[in-house]
């Protein structure tokens, strides 16, 4: 028969779940691009330490560009052509966020495709934000 | 006695479970036989068409609606796979289309079957060359699990933090399986110097209002008074509020507290008052769901 868990045991249990808790996570991806440029690749790999739970997709740039996102664990993409940066990302006071978040395994690689809209030296980082899922 | 349990909270997410998640998805139109995700008008071009299809390995749950543009347009928007026109007239950009930084949410998700067609029908409003990208954004259902998250969806996720905003089960209960819609109860009326202009729409059975949105050419803007025949009753006694107050845009909708149910055996009637000191054109949209 178990007998129930002693305080200092329940203790050390939720000491255990703050060191397993959801950390949150910036993953950027920093490019240069020339006026005009396309097909500019940028990729980030996840850490290999944790999933990667996205939930919120930021950016900020010199000037506009469109993308193209793919994640190759799946291999799939996440778009059928390229996206306007404005139809895609948010910033920190107003991120895009993902109703539904989506989980990007540890060490899956995302790869981005830049084009640069605006006819001028372009500078962009994109950040995806949301949680590393120790608890997993 | 016990062990204190020394295993993750929770098991592995499985690769198969990852692998059918949910994809963030976004479908820009292209004009027929293009696929560079953007549609170019000349000055004051009206009817261009464009459409966009979805993909065969899933169906696809329309969340919203973010557009960019070089200038004002307007846009008729078709499911072609039922056959059935998202709005009687087109309706403003700024008030069915909203960015990244303020999508414009749909009242619930809607499932689009693979290998749907949504069609559009662009109107540039802006007497320039106009170059538009409008996407669907959504989710790729490789799961084929039901939408159960939707309160993001129901009312502004920005403020669905508070309780406040929350639609109770029923609410949601009545949007099932309806299809998004957009009626315009004033349809760009250019109204002379505070002056008036009058207006009604009539619906079917079935439908509901979600949202209010409204478009105006001059900053002054307008005030606005909606009147329910079918049960008599004036939304409000003076017209006094400023459209900034009483309607929002797309990328920040007026989102009512409570689902409205639409009038089926009556109309909605909308007057207008201009309160700028010239020209303006307005546009108030009535948003929500019909069957």
């Amino acid at each position: 028969m178990s007998t129930p868990a002693s305080a200092v045991q329940i203790s050390a249990a939720q000491k255990a779940m703050v060191l397993g808790q959801d950390l949150p996570f910036w993953y950027p991806i920093n490019v240069a691009l020339t006026a005009n440029q396309t097909g500019v690749q940028g990729t980030v790999t996840m850490d290999n330490d944790a999933d990667f739970e996205l939930r919120e997709l930021l950016a900020t740039s010199t000037g506009i560009f469109s993308v193209t996102l793919i994640d190759r664990y799946t291999s799939r993409p996440m778009m059928t052509a390229p996206i306007n940066n404005l139809n895609m990302f948010g910033t920190a006071q107003l991120p895009f966020i993902l109703p539904i978040p989506y989980t990007l395994l540890r060490t899956a690689t995302l790869a981005v495709t830049f084009n640069d809209l605006s006819a001028a030296p372009n500078t962009i980082q994109l950040a995806f934000w949301g949680y590393k899922k120790f608890g997993r | 006695m016990s062990a204190i349990p020394t295993t993750p909270l929770r098991a592995p997410a499985p690769n198969v479970q990852v692998s059918a998640q949910d994809l963030p998805f976004w479908y820009p139109l292209s004009s027929p036989g293009s696929s560079v995700g953007t549609v170019t008008l000349t000055a004051n071009q009206t009817g261009v068409p464009a459409q966009v299809t979805v993909d065969n390995d899933s169906e696809f749950e329309l969340r919203a609606l973010v557009a960019t543009s070089t200038g004002p347009f307007s846009v008729t928007l078709t499911n072609q796979y039922i056959r059935r026109p998202l709005s009687p007239t087109p309706i403003n950009g700024e008030n069915i289309a909203g960015t990244a930084l303020d999508p414009a949410f749909i009242p619930i998700p809607w499932r689009l079957a693979r290998t749907s067609i949504v069609s559009a029908l662009f109107n540039d409003r802006s007497g320039a060359p106009n170059t538009i990208q409008f996407a669907l954004w959504g989710y790729k259902k490789f799961s084929n699990s039901p939408s159960d998250i939707l309160l993001p969806n129901v009312l502004h996720y920005r403020k669905a933090i508070s309780h406040v905003y929350m639609p109770d089960t029923k609410d949601l209960e009545q949007l099932q399986n309806k299809i998004p819609y957009w009626w315009p109860v004033l349809d760009n009326v250019a109204i002379g110097s505070q002056q008036a202009a009058r207006s009604k729409v009539s619906m079917p059975q079935g439908s509901y209002a979600t949202h209010l949105v409204a478009s105006s050419s001059q900053a002054a803007g307008f005030v606005l008074q909606l009147f329910d025949t079918e049960r008599g009753e004036m939304f409000e006694d003076q017209p006094t509020l400023r459209f900034v107050n009483h309607a929002g845009s797309a990328q920040r909708p007026f989102w009512l507290r409570k689902v409205y149910r639409l009038p089926f055996d009556g109309q909605i009637q909308c007057r207008v008052i201009n309160l700028a000191k010239a020209v303006n054109t307005v546009q108030v949209v009535i948003c929500g769901v019909r069957d």
